[in-house]
């Protein structure tokens, strides 16, 4: 048998020049298979903890989807504010036991910027553990340009307690829009907590107000005169969570809604594993054409191998011999196009990981293959396996038929 | 029916393809050890049939097809081929070798598919790449074409590699169907008297199949085909 | 002598199985168990009431007021003590709370599916807040499961005096 895998390599390796154009096309599908594969893996693990010992998160009516993914992922943008008039209203609610609001909108190199009070990293929990800083303490409601930087920020930049960073407003599109006269101080750097907060930077909503419009110079008491992205609320008792919610819908004069943060996050992620089944559905289909391609093209070279076939039956080759050999060659050069396209895969994913980080804010590596990856790699080495029975086949009824003396000849 | 003295016999073979007349009826043939035999046969008097049963490639309807005291009337098919492989050698018209592997990879091919066979040529060899050289140069092949690519040899090199192939490893019979028709006149003279050597010092029995009657003279018998045995 | 000793040890030591072995069987109970009786006798004369209102059009602001009424009494409603302090075997449908996708993660569960979505959210005495075991199942929202534990009252420090189910589960499994 290992002499028949070397022959298949050989009869492999000769087709090199015709095969090449089809091996590249199974390449270019299996890496964006791969690739659909590990973004789906990638952003599952950005998605998969966010926030917990929020009960409600409220922002201007809309889709529930949109202020998730904006007020905990900082993904996209809201398309109106709520005013601050309504925290009062909600803080007369009789199941509300804190509420925190939050400001979105700057950024400090492409890191969001959320501004807020300090109970927020009183009351906010992440995977279930209250926030701890490594270094310093939140920043004062009192002070302006104070700051809190998330862990991976820190790290990223290397700053450290006492450094001071200029903010730039929306876009981050240069010096034109940064606040270069306002520079902030780091009082605090939070421990690494796996969530979306370790990616941000927080000051306080008077510094955040004093950025946009320094003229107006709010007190802290002023909070009901400014404006919001959304308001994190947290109850007595969790169980009351419906209740709160009708009660919040039920001001009308402010157009809020209320959100349940676990129900919202399970109805992104339904939504995001149907675009991503559709995806692979899609990426395997591509996928298995090139492997039919392939076949295809084994078949059409049968015709011509007949005497070839006769051959080796004249030297006593068996036909169940003559049907693995096909089976190793069509496997081959369907293995060729799997390597070729994972290589692919991560040549570009080491020239475009740092492009797709500041893009999406997800994390995509290259490296060796996942288990998800290996799994996908084994299916489709099955299925052009199972292809490769076709001309298999028909080499194997070829020696059984044709004897010593093909009719190509 | 002296099993042993016959390397070949075939008693009574009856053999038609579906919906044809018999191409042979109580057919019989008796092929002698050692000795040198032309098969005279033009297209469609069942030359290739003849071939492909004596091969034990094709199976028997009616009669009995001895091998080398092989019942081939009784075996398997894989026995049969497993028996084809150790034991005979063949060389076709054209287009007798593998195109993707070199000339000694084609040589030495039985020897690679065959433990009996590779067993017999290092009885007399130290390895495969000396008996497949020690043919080439019986065959006049020089040695810069061991490493090469065989499709790039002309015609009549090719066929003379083929013909190293068939009879490597000490088969016990060679058998060529029309060898060199493809060739021209000289080359086809210097195969068949190379082809008849190699047969006389290896103590090989050869079979030859042709319709080119200036080659019989050269064999020690003579068959015509479909009637039979004619001395 | 001894024999009375053997049988008042062995009479204290099945005594001490059986309350084990009983403290370790969840009774399995149905949500209309957790509704007192007099409350929910109310709500059925609520409802026939409501009938009546049935041809009513829903932007008609009687409907509306109606409506605001009939949610902030459920709301309100009181819980039965009825299996307060006893360990519980209950099947519903999982309202997650936090956004994190672990199985550690604190959730609702209710009578029906779709309570969040669809339909009207139930009555407080039909919601039970479950906090997981350390090797808690990853549940995801509407999963239909089964929940043990002993059931707990939790109660506001406030004169509203409002409290509501909680059950810090031993077990939770799959409904089949």
């Amino acid at each position: 048998m290992r002499y028949w895998i070397w022959l298949a390599l050989q009869s492999a390796i000769s087709r090199k020049g015709a095969l090449l154009i089809i091996v590249f096309s199974t390449a270019i599908s299996v890496a964006l298979l791969l690739a659909v594969l590990k973004v789906r893996d990638d952003t599952k693990i950005s998605f998969t903890n966010a926030i917990s010992g929020v009960d409600l998160i409220v922002g201007s009516k809309g889709s529930p989807t949109e202020l998730i993914l904006y007020s905990v992922f900082h993904i996209g943008r809201p398309t109106s504010l709520i005013s601050g008039k309504s925290i009062s209203e909600i803080q007369k609610i009789n199941q509300v036991k804190w509420i925190v609001p939050i400001q979105l909108g700057d950024t400090y190199r492409s890191y969001p910027v959320v501004g807020t009070n300090a109970y927020f990293f009183d009351s906010i929990k992440a995977q279930n553990r209250s926030l701890t800083f490594t270094t310093g303490q939140a920043f004062s409601d009192q002070k302006d340009h104070e700051l809190v930087l998330g862990a991976n920020v820190a790290k990223q930049y290397k700053h450290r307690i006492a450094d001071r960073i200029t903010l730039s407003h929306g876009t981050g599109k240069g010096p034109a829009q940064d606040h270069a006269d306002s520079p902030f101080v780091i009082t605090g750097i939070l421990a690494a907590t796996g969530t979306p907060i370790d990616n941000s930077v927080f000051i306080s909503i008077q510094s955040f107000n004093n950025l946009h419009d320094g003229s107006k110079n709010l007190q802290f008491a002023q909070l009901d005169s400014a404006q919001y992205t959304a308001f994190f609320i947290g109850l007595q008792q969790r169980s009351a969570v419906f209740s709160v919610r009708r009660q919040i819908d039920a001001l009308k004069s402010f157009a809020l809604m209320a959100i349940m943060p676990g129900v919202a996050l399970d109805e992104l992620w339904q939504t995001m594993e149907i675009a991503e089944n559709a995806l692979i559905l899609v990426s395997l289909g591509v996928v298995l054409t090139s492997i039919f391609g392939i076949i295809s093209a084994l078949m059409v070279s049968l015709e011509a191998r007949g005497r070839e076939i006769a051959t080796l039956r004249a030297i006593g080759a068996r036909p169940s011999q003559i049907f693995f050999f096909i089976i190793w060659e069509t496997f081959m050069i369907s293995l060729a196009g799997i390597v070729f396209g994972w290589a692919l895969l991560q040549a570009t994913l080491l020239v475009f990981s740092d492009w797709f980080m500041k893009e999406w804010g997800i994390l995509i590596q290259s490296g060796l293959p996942s288990q998800n990856d290996v799994l996908a790699i084994l299916s489709i080495l099955t299925i052009a396996l199972l292809c490769s029975t076709l001309p298999a086949i028909k080499a194997y009824r070829l020696a059984l038929h044709e004897g010593l003396n093909p009719p190509s000849i | 029916m002296n099993t042993l003295k016959n390397i070949i016999e075939v008693k009574n073979l009856t053999f038609a393809w579906p919906t044809c007349k018999p191409l042979f009826n109580q057919f019989n043939l008796q092929i002698e050890r050692h000795q040198k035999t032309y098969i005279a046969g033009a297209s469609g008097s069942g030359k290739s049939t003849l071939l492909n049963l004596l091969a034990g490639v094709l199976d028997t309807a009616q009669g009995e097809i001895w091998f080398n005291n092989h019942a081939f009337h009784q075996l398997s098919r894989s026995q049969k081929d497993k028996i084809r492989g150790q034991e005979m050698g063949f060389i076709f018209q054209q287009f007798n070798l593998i195109p993707y592997l070199s000339t000694l990879d084609n040589i030495i091919l039985p020897l690679n598919l065959f433990h009996s066979r590779k067993k017999s040529a290092l009885e007399q060899f130290e390895s495969t790449q000396d008996a497949a050289v020690y043919l080439m140069d019986r065959l006049s092949l020089p040695i810069q074409l061991l490493r090469q690519p065989v499709y790039q040899l002309s015609v009549g090199q090719q066929q003379r590699v083929a013909a190293a192939r068939a009879f490597i490893g000490n088969p016990k019979i060679v058998i060529a169907d029309e060898p060199s028709s493809a060739l021209d006149w000289e080359n086809q003279a210097q195969f068949l008297k190379l082809f008849l050597e190699l047969g006389q010092s290896q103590n090989i029995t050869l079979l030859l199949v042709s319709h080119d009657e200036r080659l019989a003279p050269h064999f020690d018998q003579r068959i015509n085909l479909p009637n039979g045995l004619e001395r | 002598m001894k024999k009375l000793i053997v049988l008042g040890l062995s009479i204290c030591l099945y005594g001490f199985l059986a309350q084990n072995s009983l403290a370790k069987t969840y009774k399995e109970i149905f949500w209309e168990e957790l509704m007192p009786p007099d409350w929910a006798k109310q709500i059925e004369k609520d409802f026939t009431k409501m009938k009546q209102f049935e041809s009513m059009d829903d932007s008609d602001p009687k409907t509306d007021s109606l409506y605001s009424k009939l949610r902030k009494q459920w709301d309100e409603a009181p819980i039965s003590k009825k299996y307060i302090g006893k360990p519980i075997r209950i099947a519903g449908y999982v309202v997650p709370l936090d956004a994190d996708r672990s199985k550690i993660r604190e959730f609702l569960i209710v009578p029906y599916f779709g309570a969040c979505i669809h339909t009207p959210p139930p009555p407080a005495n039909q919601i039970i807040l479950v906090i997981p075991p350390a090797s808690g199942l990853k549940v995801k929202s509407m999963d239909p499961v089964w929940v043990e534990g002993i059931l707990t009252e939790s109660r506001l420090n406030n004169d509203m005096g409002v409290s509501a189910y909680q059950l810090n589960a031993a077990k939770i499994a799959p409904y089949k």
